[in-house]
């Protein structure tokens, strides 16, 4: 993964130096820098952004309080003294409004959820009942929640999670008297652990295919040594049973678009026959989006596989089961995460679903429809390699390009591809839904989404857009493309479009600037067989009056906003 | 127990704590090593952190509870270096060996509640 680092702005009614040194030296991409505000000014500082730590600019926030100091009423209970419901709510929502407001200041706002000191067992059995503690701060946390719905950029951490980690010393009473730090280091380490998780899921940095060995990681034994039908896999076997929940846990996650595929030193008709044979296998071929299952190096193959399926190896976990081959795919493959993989086949869904690298914000359509998405284009490669031309092949797949300006329906999803689209994408903005949408709003600009269906399959929004008039001349600020539908002449289209969109702009000259990253090379190649002129190799340029044609093989359809 | 083991104790402590310090703030692991007073490279947070860490594995290893923090009250050489306050460490463990219901082998000694 790339170095690029943030600002993350730290707000606590408790001392967060522990929590900020574990945050800036957590050496986990990415990187971040702590800005701390004094603690105890968590209201204050939220709404006075002349206070200092806003004059440094944060990326993010962190926004870290205790249920007793922040609602009084709470306190109130904690003391056993009664409190109206609807008082306590009230003292919620007031908070919640402040801090969304803070958040237009930000990417993100990450609050953990309020939590007490783990010793406390005020009623014990009774603390559920209504008007009790227990009972309160989990209502208090669902109307956090609630409020927090309609923001996109406020999100919730779950810290119960954090004081697991922390144990029976999960809150620190030494520290506390000490130094006004509430809770043991280990909740700080797993609360960096999430809030990091967090911002790769915001920044396109979550892993999106997990590529698996076969024998003794997907099922139990050598298949070409026992035979498909002596696997252990499910059946009355403590073992067969693991592998087959950890199969499930696979299946779940490619329903929220984690993609599966499969290296593996098989023969590749021994492994297939197992696969699509053995009546216990939860995972069948189609749910692989590809495989490379013969004799050849791993990390060789993990390569060639990614590359096939249009990803960058940054997308990519490797989970194995010899410690060997997970050493060589480190080596050759840095940017391939390669987790420590448990002995016991018992501990293998327990390390899968342990693993913090594919949080999400949200899951879209085009998210469930991943998986599916890339058994199509398995399809469509073989057709082309029937067809006698790339034209006659691109012409055969009835390829639809819907063209719709940026519009509160397809916000989320806008924002989620220009966050996670690296390979064919010019300029590499990464942008919240409040700052995209407010960017678009502004005169002379325009943002346009494109859907892309073909008879193979509905691939969804795969491609963004967008262009500023400055001066008598047009620039194409965003110009992205998923990496699933590159190569179908979509990218053409989609230029044609805003040539198009620029003449009615009344632009002589359309520029596209092409901004280096260490993952967009693909973009720079289409620009350079584009029919824009190139000046100081990296900005394209077109006369308007010229035109560009759109490609005879895609159909463009036209939405608009109120469509 | 010997004072090997109470300085190895107090290393990993300070190994701990080097995990939330800047670069330029960490402790060598070194008995020599200033911790506080002149050439000191602990601010008093990092004192209570390491006081705290060293307090916890005490409790891990040796099953008995230590306030390290009255060392300071007592006599704050005790805690110049990472090797005086081992040594200081290596002193109050002693004495509360000494004491009917504690031992430092690792194992809580019975308990005679009534």
């Amino acid at each position: 993964m790339g170095t690029r680092s943030f600002r993350c702005l730290l707000l606590s009614d408790f001392n967060p130096s522990n929590f900020a040194g574990y945050l800036e030296n957590d050496e986990e991409p990415p990187l971040l820098e702590a800005i701390i505000g004094d603690f105890g000014q968590v209201v204050p500082l939220l709404t006075d952004f002349s206070a200092a730590p806003w004059q440094r600019e944060p990326d993010f926030a962190v926004v870290w309080t205790r249920p007793e100091k922040v609602i009084h009423s709470f306190q109130s209970l904690l003391d056993f003294q009664h409190v109206p419901e609807r008082q306590l709510l009230e003292e919620v929502d007031a908070f919640c409004g402040i801090l969304v407001q803070a958040a237009r200041k930000l990417k993100a706002v990450f609050v953990p959820t309020w939590v007490i000191d783990t010793s406390r067992r005020g009623l014990g059995m009774g603390d559920l009942r209504k008007g009790n503690c227990a009972r309160a701060l989990l209502e208090m946390n669902l109307r956090l929640v609630a409020n927090f719905d309609a923001s996109a950029n406020v999100f919730l951490l779950d810290a119960q999670r954090w004081q697991v980690f922390g144990g029976r010393q999960a809150s620190a009473p030494k520290l506390w008297y000490q130094a006004k730090i509430p809770f043991a280091n280990e909740v700080f380490q797993a609360a960096v652990a999430d809030v990091k998780a967090a911002i790769r899921g915001l920044t396109g940095q979550a892993r999106k295919l997990i590529v698996l060995d076969l024998d003794d990681t997907l099922w139990g034994g050598i298949v070409g040594e026992v035979g498909w039908e002596n696997l252990r896999l499910g059946g009355h076997d403590p073992v067969g049973e693991a592998f087959q929940d950890f199969q499930k846990t696979l299946k779940s996650l490619t329903r929220r678009g984690i993609v599966l595929g499969i290296v593996s030193k098989n023969t590749e008709s021994i492994a297939l026959t197992a696969i699509r044979e053995n009546p216990e296998m939860v995972l069948k071929p189609d749910d692989f989006a590809g495989w490379r299952i013969n004799w050849q190096d791993k990390a060789a193959n993990i390569a060639d596989l990614v590359a096939e399926l249009n990803l960058g190896l940054q997308s990519v976990v490797f989970i194995d089961d010899s410690p060997v081959e997970r050493s060589r795919a480190r080596d050759a493959l840095p940017e391939v995460l390669v987790p420590e993989w448990p002995e016991d086949p018992l501990l293998y869904t327990t390390a899968l679903q342990s693993l913090r690298c594919f949080d999400t914000p949200a899951i879209s359509r085009e998210d469930v429809e991943r998986g599916q998405s890339y058994v199509a284009e398995r399809t469509r490669v073989d057709l082309k390699r029937q067809a006698a031309s790339v034209d006659e092949w691109l012409r055969s797949l009835d390829i639809k390009v819907t063209v719709e300006p940026l519009s509160p329906a397809n916000l989320p999803r806008a924002a989620q591809l220009l966050n996670k689209t690296n390979q064919l994408n010019l300029s590499t903005r990464r942008m919240t839904e409040p700052e995209l949408d407010s960017w678009a709003k502004a005169p002379g600009r325009g943002v346009w989404v494109f859907r892309v269906v073909d008879k193979f399959g509905d691939s969804g929004l795969t491609g963004l857009a967008s262009l500023e008039k400055q001066g008598d001349g047009a620039r194409i600020v965003d110009f992205l493309l998923s990496c699933r539908v590159i190569g179908r002449r979509v990218e053409e289209t989609m230029v044609a479009w805003l040539v198009r969109k620029a003449r009615e702009l009344d632009a002589a000259e359309v520029r596209a600037e092409y901004r280096p990253t260490p993952k967009n090379m693909p973009c720079l190649e289409f620009w350079q067989h584009s029919r824009f002129a190139c000046q100081d190799s990296h900005i394209f340029t077109l006369r308007t009056e010229a035109g560009y044609p759109q490609p005879e093989c895609v159909d463009l359809l036209i939405r608009h906003a109120h469509e | 127990m010997d004072k090997a083991r109470i300085l190895d104790l107090v290393c990993s402590a300070a190994d701990q704590l080097n995990k939330q310090l800047r670069r330029s703030e960490r402790l060598e692991k070194s008995p020599a090593t200033v911790i506080t007073g002149e050439g000191a490279r602990l601010d008093s947070l990092g004192l209570v952190n390491l006081l705290v860490i060293i307090e916890e594995k005490v409790e891990q290893e040796f099953r008995v509870g230590v306030t390290l923090l009255e060392a300071m009250a007592e006599d704050m050489s005790h805690l110049h270096t990472l090797g005086t306050l081992s040594d200081y460490l290596y002193t109050v463990l002693q004495n509360k060996a000494a004491l009917p219901n504690a031992t430092l082998t690792g194992e809580r000694a019975p308990s005679h509640a009534s």
